[in-house]
């Protein structure tokens, strides 16, 4: 009886050493304690916090310099006043925000790319069949756009620009990039113009021959511009023509408030001013 | 005696407790996080790995012409030849620029963008990746693309694959454009390797975050 109790004893003894074991070896290597308790725990030393660094000394200048920008980027325009590249970097898949108020600006700039366009389709009704011309009003009539993130586009989240895009379920949309939201709240005009030039790429060449419009919609403006429309489309083709349409009509009806340097160039201000556009 | 034999089972008993406890870590569940933790497990990418190392890669999404004053050429470089930390670098040069730099702060209060953001070893898995997609299945054809994509993957012995093909939602392009988040993230805010970076504090998730926002009309 007295060996038992011994043993009990014992085993008691035992067990308190192994859950003692156990929780100081978890506590050591599983959890994600600060480093001065792991040290305390290891080395006992005894800790001293680093003392504070001294303050700095007033500088005895005060210097009043412009705040530099929190974005980071390109504003879309040159010294001289020339458009350029519009970019603003973005943020990580997973960690971006959306200020509902920022993509109501970007939904109104889209809205009246939108209308500017319509209305340059009416105006030009002339110029297109009467089948060429619905199936152009309802292309930008159902455009959607679809807010940042977008995890069908992922590169996106960091780059600041939007994309015209056809989903194979949804069809036709704009799928925006993080950045453009700073594009939007830096430069309201530039983002109207910008989304003009997507929405008006809906309206490019080889989107217009992906629905069956078989006509040559846009032959007076690729030959005024020395582009030929028949060998734009084929299988492993890019479209330069769907640049410059899309970027004519958007600066013709939502001008991006810098000076395009490709109408700086008397033939292609020409054919800029065929399509209504005025410098 | 008895009390004694008793004594040495009982600390016989509590050591092979103990090493069995601690024998745990090496089943193979615990070990599975374990080194998903430590980064030595496979990065959990579904789909097919190319069998071949790789030391650089080149993901190039081309702009329009200048003229046209469109979005610029957009090239993101992955060199893995150091045998710890990928090298990753971005064009246009202002992807590689911290916000603090921007704003004009010094290099030590910009610590925020880790320029070590990624090993050497994580890069070339997912450039490994990224080669299976391209190597698989039949190419997406397309026709006027506005947003074309290029992707170049080059060996140790300097051969190479290169493939140029439309942005789009199936096929290598979509992989392509997850590369580049990717690294792109790795580079300016580093990615959780325990011991490998200094990752910025996380934001709370806003209630905003609406991932893969509904297209609107």
């Amino acid at each position: 009886m007295r060996m038992m109790r011994g043993a009990i004893k014992y085993y008691l003894l035992g067990a308190i050493l192994l859950s003692a074991s156990v929780i100081t070896y978890f506590v050591l290597t599983r959890w994600d304690l600060p480093q001065g308790v792991v040290q305390l725990f290891q080395s006992e030393k005894i800790m001293v916090s680093p003392s504070p660094s001294p303050e700095p000394s007033p500088s005895p200048e005060v210097k009043t310099e412009e705040p530099r920008p929190t974005w980071v980027g390109s504003n879309g325009r040159s010294p001289g006043g020339r458009c350029t590249s519009a970019e603003f970097r973005g943020e990580a898949l997973g960690q971006v925000t959306l200020d509902p108020e920022v993509w109501a600006k970007v939904m109104n700039h889209f809205h009246a790319g939108k209308k500017n366009l319509l209305a340059w389709l009416d105006s030009h009704q002339a110029e297109f069949s009467a089948r060429t011309y619905r199936m152009m009003k309802e292309q930008v009539s159902e455009l959607k756009i679809q807010r940042p993130p977008i995890v069908q586009d992922p590169d996106l989240s960091w780059r600041g620009i939007g994309i015209f895009s056809v989903d194979p379920k949804k069809g036709p949309m704009l799928r925006m990039g993080t950045g453009f939201l700073v594009l939007a709240t830096q430069d309201a005009k530039r983002s109207k113009f910008e989304l003009t030039r997507l929405i008006a790429q809906a309206w490019g060449p080889c989107e217009l021959q992906r629905l069956g419009i078989t006509e040559p919609t846009w032959s007076a403006l690729l030959q005024c511009l020395k582009m030929s429309e028949g060998d734009l489309c084929t299988d492993g083709s890019y479209s330069e023509a769907g640049w410059a349409v899309s970027t004519l009509l958007a600066a013709a009806v939502s001008p991006p408030g810098c000076k395009m340097s490709v109408l700086e160039k008397p033939e292609y201000s020409a054919c800029f001013r065929k399509i209504g556009g005025s410098e | 005696m008895n009390g004694m034999r008793f004594k040495v089972l009982c600390a016989i008993t509590s050591v092979l407790a103990l090493s069995a406890c601690m024998s745990a870590r090496n089943h193979p569940a615990l070990d599975a996080a374990q080194n998903a933790v430590n980064g030595k497990s496979d990065s959990g990418l579904p789909g097919v790995r190319s069998s071949e190392a790789f030391t650089e890669a080149y993901i190039e999404y081309p702009g329009p012409h200048a003229k046209w004053a469109g979005p610029a050429s957009f090239v993101i470089h992955i060199s893995t030849k150091n045998p710890h930390w990928a090298l990753i670098n971005v064009a246009p040069a202002w992807f590689n620029t911290s916000e603090e730099e921007q704003a004009g702060l010094t290099s030590e209060t910009a610590n925020k963008v880790n320029t070590k953001g990624l090993s050497s070893d994580y890069a070339r898995e997912r450039i490994r990746y990224l080669a299976g997609a391209m190597q698989q299945g039949p190419e997406p054809t397309f026709k006027g693309c506005l947003y074309p994509v290029r992707v170049r993957l080059i060996r140790e012995d300097g051969t190479f694959i290169e493939k140029t093909n439309c942005r789009s939602e199936v096929g290598w392009p979509k992989v392509a454009s997850e590369a580049a988040e990717y690294f792109l993230t790795a580079k300016l805010r580093g990615l959780s390797e325990p011991g490998a970076v200094v990752v910025p504090p996380i934001p709370e998730a806003s209630p905003s975050l609406l991932p893969g926002g509904e297209p609107e009309q």
